[in-house]
């Protein structure tokens, strides 16, 4: 099954909202899929299919994990944008 | 009849149980499959306890640090941390908080629905700990039980969630450029200072965002790394300042002095690390269910997001207000002890960047570069004068060790113990 990590720094705040939001999408096409949030430091020793987190620590996050595999999302409470990245990023993967 | 007290008294009377109801009862609501009915109202029961498991752990690491500021400076000193704070909290107070936390969204979403305040609080954790912060000091200040300390409280939120995302939206539109979302954390009001001061150099002031700054400092956004960077060398501080031979001859039990600090203010973040990952599991499922229920309720209110939702909008002022705001916080130590208060606040790296940070970005809107440092330096001295008062008032918090580390308790709560303190005694 699909495995998502939504990441920020403590794990807490905006990386909840993200979730919220990837589970929308997730739902509205009927993708069977599991959303987490995790903090950056914790994220270390964790794998997902897709990491989606944001500009400010993206290069944190890439030094822990394939580039491939993260996203980054602008604004986190945007769901178009969440929707057009996300459903990118799933397609990309079954094309795989 | 024993069977019903077990029940009532100890199941349901176990906050960790009660927070899995609340769970439960948000993902039947959302009507999720049975299997994620389940593995949800486990883990924000689970999540709970693992709070607990952190407290212990701050509690061992921050303790040995009490006695060196008595043993050098003679004063109470102690580390501003939410986390560390609200975990000795909800050992006490974890079923009246969690209680208010929902109370509270109850009255946010009724207020949201019936008055022109369209704003819903949605950070999860800020939620969890204001709601703790009410049912520590209505319970021990005020001396508040039962149903009274439940529906107080809950009130007290719920107008924060809704009032204090207002005082913040004319800064957001700015920020923003569009009025579609709310700034929602504790340092809301320590922004809205930032803003007004900003004033002061006016909008012609160049923007911080035309200064470059060199990069490098992205490894304080991972909180463990930045807390025990920071945390063993202020334990090196107070070591150094106690003198090496007597940490080792009456604290450190023998243990090399330098072995000693390092592996304290390691141990601190470790303890707060675990404390984060306890919440992060109890929220797991509550904030989707609240946001559920919000939608439905209230269609098109604004949701009051984590400090985060405005970081993209100004970087560089995000970094300068980081940065001036710790300076703030270490002037505001030094004032405390010219002042010979009995009680030191010690700067905390963590409120730096989160409040002091969206205040830079708050300062900017309205004073350029300039606004970006001078509100969060004037900010970091408020954080540490304010939580120097609060802390005497705060009844069975006086004693932890650690205090909340936040414009909201640094400014609104001097007030708002005092006035208990007023009414209650």
């Amino acid at each position: 099954m699909l495995k998502i990590y939504a990441v920020c720094g403590h794990g807490l705040g905006s990386s909840m909202m993200l979730k919220i939001n990837i589970r929308k999408v997730l739902k509205e096409k009927s993708i069977e899929g599991e959303v987490d949030t995790v903090s950056l430091g914790e994220s270390s020793g964790l794998d997902a299919d897709i990491f989606v987190t944001f500009p400010d620590i993206v290069d944190e996050l890439a030094n822990r994990h394939d580039r491939e595999k993260i996203v980054v999302i602008d604004d986190f409470s945007d769901l178009e944008e969440v929707r057009e990245k996300i459903l990118g990023a799933v397609d990309k993967l079954n094309l795989n | 009849m024993g069977f019903i007290n077990v029940l009532v008294k100890q199941v349901l009377g176990d906050p960790a149980v009660l927070i899995g109801l609340v769970a439960l009862a948000g993902l039947i609501i959302q009507k999720e499959k049975l299997t994620k009915i389940i593995s949800g109202t486990l883990k924000t029961t689970i999540g709970f306890l693992i709070i607990g498991i952190g407290a212990g752990a701050v509690v061992g690491a921050l303790s040995p640090m009490g006695e060196l500021l008595q043993a050098t400076l003679d004063v109470n000193g102690v580390v501003p941390n939410n986390e560390a704070v609200i975990s000795i909290a909800m050992e006490q107070v974890g079923s009246q908080g969690a209680l208010i936390m929902v109370g509270g969204f109850v009255v946010n979403l009724f207020l949201a629905r019936f008055t022109n305040f369209k704003y819903i609080y949605l950070t999860g954790h800020i939620m969890l700990y204001l709601s703790m912060f009410f049912a520590a000091v209505l319970f021990s200040v005020a001396g508040l039980s039962g149903t009274m300390l439940i529906v107080v409280g809950s009130i007290c939120a719920g107008l924060y969630f809704t009032f204090m995302p207002a005082l913040t939206q004319p800064f957001m539109r700015k920020i923003k450029g569009h009025d579609n979302i709310a700034f929602g954390h504790t340092g809301a009001i320590g922004n809205v200072i930032s803003g007004w001061l900003g004033n002061i150099f006016g909008e012609d002031t160049k923007d911080a965002e035309e200064i470059d700054l060199p990069e490098g400092l992205s490894f304080f956004r991972d909180s463990t790394v930045s807390m025990a960077v920071t945390m063993a060398p202020i334990y090196l501080i107070l070591v150094l300042l106690a003198g090496p031979n007597f940490v080792e001859s009456n604290i450190s039990g023998g243990t090399n002095f330098l072995v000693f600090s390092l592996m304290h203010g390691f141990r601190f973040a470790a303890g707060v690390t675990v404390i984060l990952s306890g919440v992060r599991m109890m929220l797991a499922e509550i904030v989707p269910a609240f946001e559920g229920i919000s939608e439905k309720v209230v269609p098109g209110a604004r949701p009051a997001l984590d400090c985060p939702i405005i970081f993209n909008d100004a970087p560089t002022a995000l970094l300068m207000g980081f940065l001036s705001s710790t300076v703030g916080t270490i002037v505001g130590m030094f004032i405390l002890l010219l002042a010979d208060a009995p009680t030191i606040i010690l700067p905390a790296i963590v409120p730096a960047f989160f409040a002091g940070g969206s205040a830079g970005i708050f300062g900017n809107a309205t004073g350029g570069w300039k606004g970006a440092v001078f509100g969060p330096f004037i900010g970091g001295i408020i954080l540490s004068l304010g939580t120097a008062i609060l802390l005497p008032m705060s009844g069975m918090l006086e004693q932890a060790g650690t205090t909340f580390g936040d414009p909201f308790y640094a400014v609104i709560g001097p007030i708002f113990t005092g006035f208990l303190h007023l009414i209650g005694g």
